[in-house]
């Protein structure tokens, strides 16, 4: 039950990431709209907004779950997208390889960014 | 023998097909972009983690320039957000009719074919779809009021 | 008595390098079908053309090719009913051309066989020498009854965008099949076809495009077989997939006034 675990895993990611991302483009994306409904800050790019938020456990928590599933949900779509295509099975192991070390890279990352600057 | 293949051009051969055919094929635009976009997201804004100035400087090489309480954005920078939310939306609210029809929800049951022939799977999941796309239209259309409207 | 020009695919291994398409003008009359066209390029104008045909009334699945863009079966389709002065004849896409409008879909076969398509029992001797037959409600049939009629004619995988990149693909109607005879009440093999299944290249690469089911003469309706695939083997995968399979009938009451009126089992047909 391998693949059918992996897929489930994949959509289930997009399922979380649904509402996890709909929060973050509001955020991030509708400032003005949204100060008119009390939601968030007109410059959400400020460093100081930045800081200030990233100091809330309720931000890290957050952003590390999207990492994580937007993440996987994002390469685990990548890993089919490029397995359907003509290069065969030789080269699946090689993309499976390559994708996971760049998710887990950007993970790390991410998540050293995420708790570096909430202290 | 002579293949007969479409190969990657298949993934975009549109020709006399059914609307779910164009929303896989935009699905699969969309999404490519998106793993892209998000890699270069997470490096970029990775910035903040080590100064205020390395922060200003990704921001502004990216278009954004700040005066003293606000900031200022590219409009052309500006116009490729709007598409990039687009994106987002199109691959989201298409991605719950697929997690919903994929997992067996809104298609229907099997039946006895009688002629003329109705395939089910794509007629039944046509009302979720619109329901999903109206939803998504309604906020693109908030987004132009937001992003060029307002400004 | 109408002039249609025909445009056909050409290709033999033996002399072309590259397909051409070779133009014929046929008289057309009412009733016509592209097969019959293709049989009247065969028997005056041109005798080197290939096609696979048999019933010319769509229970085979011999004749799948692309007209006028469409996949659609030569021998269900009214030249007439085209509308159109210049008719184009393709074989199916996503497959090799053995010649001129001969797919091949032996490849897709050894799928076919692959994912087990028979019913699978644990009791095996009753179902070689049957005492009785297996229960099974009309509901019970309807749940698999419209992927039965599937005649392998291949036409579901000219539109399916997962097969046009990559052969290894178990294709529209090779995981169909797969569900038909888990849905079926009276087998019990989904664990072993899961073994074909639950791999790359299978119910996780078809991203409901929904072509197939457009593509399908038949009415199977291919993408609803694969999206109750996937539930079962999502199902399956978190441990909530539970079967009742079909016992064999009760035996004819041995008294009564009803005993004589029970038939005697079906004599095996193998």
């Amino acid at each position: 039950m391998k693949e059918t675990r992996l897929w489930i895993l994949h959509l289930f990611s997009g399922f979380v990431i649904f509402f996890l991302l709909l929060w973050h483009i509001l955020y991030m994306h509708y400032p003005v709209i949204m100060k008119g409904f009390n939601f968030g800050v007109s410059f959400p790019l400020m460093f100081s907004q930045v800081t200030a938020r990233a100091k809330s456990a309720g931000f890290k928590i957050a952003y590390t779950l999207f990492l994580v599933f937007a993440l996987y949900h994002g390469f685990y779509g990548l890993k089919n997208l490029l397995i359907e295509t003509k290069w065969g099975r030789k080269a699946e192991i090689l993309i499976v390889v390559l994708l996971s070390i760049i998710a887990i890279f950007l993970f790390i990352y991410g998540v050293f960014t995420t708790f570096k600057i909430g202290g | 023998m002579f293949k007969n293949r479409q190969g990657i051009k298949g993934w975009f051969y549109l020709r006399g097909a059914n609307f779910e055919r164009y929303l896989y094929t935009l699905h699969r635009i969309t999404g490519f972009i998106l793993v892209l976009y998000i890699t270069v997201h997470i490096i970029l804004m990775g910035s903040r983690a080590f100064s205020e100035t390395a922060w200003r400087s990704v921001l502004s090489f990216i278009g954004i320039t700040f005066e003293d309480s606000i900031y200022h954005i590219n409009p052309v920078v500006h116009f490729f957000e709007y598409l990039l939310v687009i994106a987002i939306l199109f691959h989201a609210f298409n991605g719950i009719r697929l997690i919903l029809t994929e997992l067996g929800f809104f298609i229907g049951r099997p039946r006895r074919p009688e002629y003329p022939y109705v395939s089910y799977s794509i007629a039944r999941p046509r009302p979720l779809m619109i329901f999903l796309m109206i939803i998504m239209f309604f906020f693109a259309v908030i987004g132009i009021y937001e992003f060029f409207l307002i400004h | 008595m109408r002039e249609i020009k025909f445009k056909v695919f050409r290709f033999d291994p033996q002399k072309d390098k590259k397909p051409y398409f070779k133009e014929y003008t046929i008289p057309v009359k009412e009733g016509m079908t592209v097969l019959d066209a293709l049989i009247y390029i065969k028997e005056n104008l041109d005798p080197t053309l290939s096609m696979r045909y048999s019933c010319r009334m769509g229970i085979c699945g011999s004749c799948g090719m692309i007209i006028n863009g469409k996949p659609e079966l030569a021998c269900h389709t009214q030249i007439l009913e085209l509308k159109s002065e210049t008719i184009e004849v393709e074989p199916t896409q996503n497959l090799s051309v053995i010649k001129d409008l001969v797919p091949d879909l032996r490849p897709f076969f050894t799928k076919h066989r692959n994912i087990k398509p028979y019913i699978i029992r644990d009791d095996r001797e009753e179902m070689e020498k049957p005492t009785r037959e297996y229960k099974q409600t009309p509901e019970e049939l309807l749940e698999f009854l419209q992927f039965s009629y599937c005649i392998k004619c291949g036409l579901c995988i000219s539109l399916c965008p997962t097969c046009s990149a990559y052969d290894d693909f178990l294709g529209p109607f090779v995981l169909a099949q797969a569900y038909r005879y888990s849905a079926d009440s009276r087998d019990s093999g989904f664990e072993e076809r899961l073994k074909a299944i639950d791999k790359t290249h299978s119910i996780t690469n078809c991203h409901f495009a929904t072509g197939c089911s457009a593509a399908c003469p038949k009415g199977v309706d291919p993408a609803l077989a694969i999206q109750f695939l996937k539930k079962i083997a999502v199902a399956k995968s978190l441990g909530g997939f539970k079967k009742k399979v079909a016992e064999i009938a009760p035996a004819p009451p041995e008294k009564g006034p009803n005993k004589d009126k029970y038939p005697p089992a079906p004599k095996p047909t193998v």
